[in-house]
């Protein structure tokens, strides 16, 4: 397995080749071994069977020798012998176990032959490496005939075979010797010559097999490197044809999808450029529509507001003509009622131009340098009265150490003003604070009451033009409803941001938070 | 008319009513066949009633006996070797005769296998007319049988030379020198029913050698040589056997008296053609048409 995965990577041609190579190898080495080794098996038992029947004919031949004790006659005997070549060594032994005549190398002792003279019919007695030594008893044979059963019934006397003596021989392992080297050297030869033609056959047809599918991949990579759309040709064995058939669907397929892709992708290209087109039409137009609005506002602001100040100014000198005369008392107050909602209606009018100056970009910062503390002392001063108005404890936290900022103060007041005037209004009888801190990312302004506070979901809404909790808030409280929204602009265009944290009941916090890189970079502390 | 027959029954054949056992071995053919001859022999010439006992597996004497006791036996042939080892058992008891087998003369009465040397020699004249000396090497156990050959020879004009042999090594001698001296056509070897001097591995193989190098007559007492090779034999005349041993039996059973063995009057003769012609003997289509049986089988 080791093996095999050494070559796992190689190509299928290649594996096939060296596994057949192997598998052929090993079959036809087994083969040879088995041949060669029954082969072995056989002819050893045929030459082990052939030489006891050489002694059996031996001992026949021998009997007339031992009966006349001739060495004529036992080399009569032994000249038929002899004539095996395999046959190297003979001994005739008589019945007092002395040779009678002996030929080629034979050796034996007296235990040994002792024993040989027990046997009763022909036997491998001793096993050499390179020859066997097989005795065979000589009977002188007296039984009747034994042909067929009954003849011994026709006579009368049964006499016992009687042993005359013993033959041994000696056969030589070296035609067997021969033989398996013969056997070895033949079969190694087949086996060499036909693993030759076996490989070459498999070489070939494992060649044509594999032609197919190398072309099939050629195609593949060639679609893979290319991009386009190549098909196989269909050739090969069944399943090869069938991958290419396949393969060349899944082209064909995808060439049909790539069309359907391209044809829809222009279409999504005009697509998108009309409706691009379209888009910057209309937000060309939203701009427009935008900048004349903000335009629009701030120039009728500015009309509004000049005849409203000429308005507010003739009223006040009346008022103040009127005020030297008792008698016109009643038409001051009205004089005066008109005169604050001249006030509001410039406070609106400021607000929109404020708001539109925003939203138009048109609102610019004026930056100057300022005291932190100092700061918070100018807006305690403007809020404390209106503070009392609501019966509101307020208190203002100063930082401790004081610092100079750069900043639009006009706005940074405006934002805080606007923020604890809300308070003020919507607090009675509570606790309104402003606290400052600073720290490494900023500086904090938190503006604390404790008045109805404000619904979680309408937290954000409150910073949006024109909103107010409800119409109730509106009434019990009035307002522009635009204070929130030009203070959020206002924080923004500053680098920082308002926020607003609040518990219904328990009253509300707002957070100004200006950035220390665009608000501090110039801090100096006091 | 009715009182000779009483006569006859009663003194002249007094066996007539007599019941013969038959104790033969059961074996297979060919065997059997010269069993069922010798038993039709027997039955031809016995006119009384006839007990077979097959003996196919071993019987002990006595069951033979009390059968033989209730079949009301009255004289007994023994047949073949199992036969004969009923003899000691069935001696005295009944009226007894033995063939089937080469019997001599030791005690007990029947027909022997063993031809008679004078129908041997007869043949001898016959077949080979110019044989003068017929040579034979036998052992003590055969010596009764050269006796009778002896007279049976000069009675057929033949010089009869025994040589006594003690084992197979002195009968090999024996053999060899008559080889050596022996003259074609005058002299021949004749082998007796001897297991050592007629032995068939070791003998006859060098007899039939020899005799055919140098042109020798040999015959034999047993049948089965001549197919082998040596001139002619005599096969036994079983059915005359069993004629001869139920008159044996009831001149026993009549007289009371042992009559001994006999030899086998046989005049079968089996001839070996081709060592006839090999001999350079040739014979008549006359004289061909009197033997039993010829060799080869299939024709020369």
């Amino acid at each position: 397995m080791i093996f095999l995965r050494r070559y796992e990577n190689r190509s299928i041609w290649r594996q096939l080749l060296i596994f057949l190579i192997i598998s052929i190898c090993l079959l036809s080495l087994t083969s040879s071994v088995t041949a060669v080794w029954t082969s072995y098996n056989q002819s050893r038992q045929a030459l082990e069977q052939n030489s006891l029947r050489i002694a059996e004919n031996l001992s026949k031949l021998s009997v007339l020798s031992l009966i006349t004790a001739s060495q004529e006659n036992a080399e009569e005997a032994l000249s038929q012998v002899l004539g095996f070549n395999d046959v190297t060594g003979v001994v005739i032994f008589n019945h007092n176990k002395t040779p009678l005549l002996t030929q080629g190398s034979i050796n034996w002792d007296a235990e040994e032959l002792g024993r040989w003279f027990t046997i009763n019919k022909a036997t491998l007695v001793k096993d050499f490496s390179a020859a066997w030594i097989i005795a065979a008893p000589v009977f002188l044979e007296n039984s009747p005939q034994p042909d067929a059963i009954g003849a011994e019934e026709l006579d009368i006397e049964s006499e016992t075979d009687h042993l005359l003596g013993v033959v041994v021989i000696k056969v030589s392992k070296r035609s067997l010797q021969q033989l398996i080297n013969n056997l070895i050297s033949y079969n190694l030869l087949a086996t060499l010559l036909l693993s030759i033609f076996l490989i070459w056959l498999l070489y070939s047809v494992l060649q044509r097999l594999t032609r197919p599918i190398y072309r099939l991949s050629e195609t593949m990579d060639l679609a893979q490197s290319s991009g386009e759309h190549t098909y196989a040709t269909i050739e090969g064995p069944k399943e090869v044809r069938s991958m290419a058939k396949s393969y060349n669907a899944m082209m064909k397929t995808l060439e049909e999808q790539e069309d359907k892709l391209i044809a829809l992708n222009s279409g999504l290209e005009s697509e998108v450029e009309v409706r691009t087109r379209e888009l910057v039409l209309a937000r060309d137009a939203a701009l427009v529509a935008a900048q004349s609005k903000s335009e629009f506002l701030a120039n009728i602001s500015h009309e509004l507001r000049t005849p409203l100040q000429a308005v507010t100014g003739y009223i006040e000198l009346v008022i103040e003509e009127l005020d030297f005369h008792p008698e016109f008392d009643a038409q001051v107050e009205d004089l005066d009622a008109a005169l604050q909602s001249s006030h509001r209606l410039l406070h609106l009018i400021n607000s929109i131009l404020d708001l539109a100056k925003c939203e138009a970009g048109k609102m610019d910062l004026i930056t100057q340098q300022c005291s932190l503390n100092g700061l918070l002392k100018e807006i305690e001063s403007t809020i404390r009265p209106l503070a009392l108005k609501n019966k509101n404890q307020f208190s203002v936290t100063y930082s401790e150490q004081d610092y100079y900022l750069v900043l639009d103060k006009e706005k940074v007041q405006q934002i805080l003003i606007n923020l604890l005037s809300n308070a003020c209004k919507f607090t009675e009888n509570g606790n309104v604070t402003l606290a400052c801190s600073v720290d490494e990312t900023g500086v904090t302004w938190k503006v604390t009451d404790s008045g109805t506070g404000i619904p979680a979901e309408q937290l954000e809404h409150i910073f949006l033009k024109f909103e107010q909790l409800d119409g109730s808030v509106k009434r019990k409280y009035s307002g522009t409803g635009l204070g929130l929204a030009i203070s959020r602009h206002f924080a923004e265009m500053m680098g920082g941001s308002l926020s607003v944290s609040s518990e219904v009941n328990k009253g509300s916090t707002f957070t100004l938070w200006l950035d220390r890189s665009k608000t501090f970079e110039n801090v100096q502390s006091g | 008319m009715f009182k000779a027959l009483i006569t006859y029954f009663l003194i002249i054949s007094p066996s007539a009513a007599a019941t013969l056992a038959v104790v033969y071995p059961e074996v297979p053919a060919p065997y059997k066949q010269v069993f069922e001859q010798i038993i039709e022999g027997i039955k031809a010439k016995h006119v009384g009633p006839m007990v077979k006992y097959p003996i196919e597996s071993p019987v002990t004497p006595e069951n033979l006996l009390s059968q033989m006791g209730e079949d009301q036996v009255d004289m007994v042939v023994t047949l073949g070797r199992r036969g004969l080892s009923y003899n000691k058992a069935l001696n005295g008891q009944y009226p007894l005769v033995t063939g089937a087998l080469p019997i001599k003369p030791n005690g007990i009465s029947g027909v022997s296998l063993i031809a008679d040397p004078i129908k041997l020699f007869k043949q001898l004249n016959t077949l080979s007319p110019k044989t003068r000396n017929v040579h034979v090497v036998h052992t003590e156990k055969s010596l009764w049988l050269i006796e009778k050959a002896q007279q049976a020879a000069q009675a057929s004009d033949l010089n009869l030379i025994s040589y006594k042999a003690s084992d197979i090594r002195e009968a090999v001698k024996h053999y060899q020198k008559i080889l050596e001296t022996a003259e074609p056509e005058v002299d021949s070897i004749w082998l007796p029913l001897d297991s050592i001097t007629a032995n068939e591995k070791v003998i006859l193989p060098l007899l039939l050698r020899e005799s055919w190098d140098n042109n020798l007559i040999v015959f034999s007492s047993k049948p089965g040589h001549v197919k082998r090779g040596l001139l002619f034999t005599i096969f036994p005349d079983s059915e005359q056997d069993g004629v001869r041993l139920a008159e044996m039996l009831n001149a026993m059973f009549n007289e009371g008296k042992a009559p001994g063995v006999e030899l086998s009057n046989s005049e079968k003769v089996g001839v070996n053609l081709r060592t006839a012609s090999h001999l350079g003997l040739e014979y008549s289509s006359q004289l061909k048409s009197t033997f039993y049986q010829t060799f080869p089988q299939s024709g020369f």
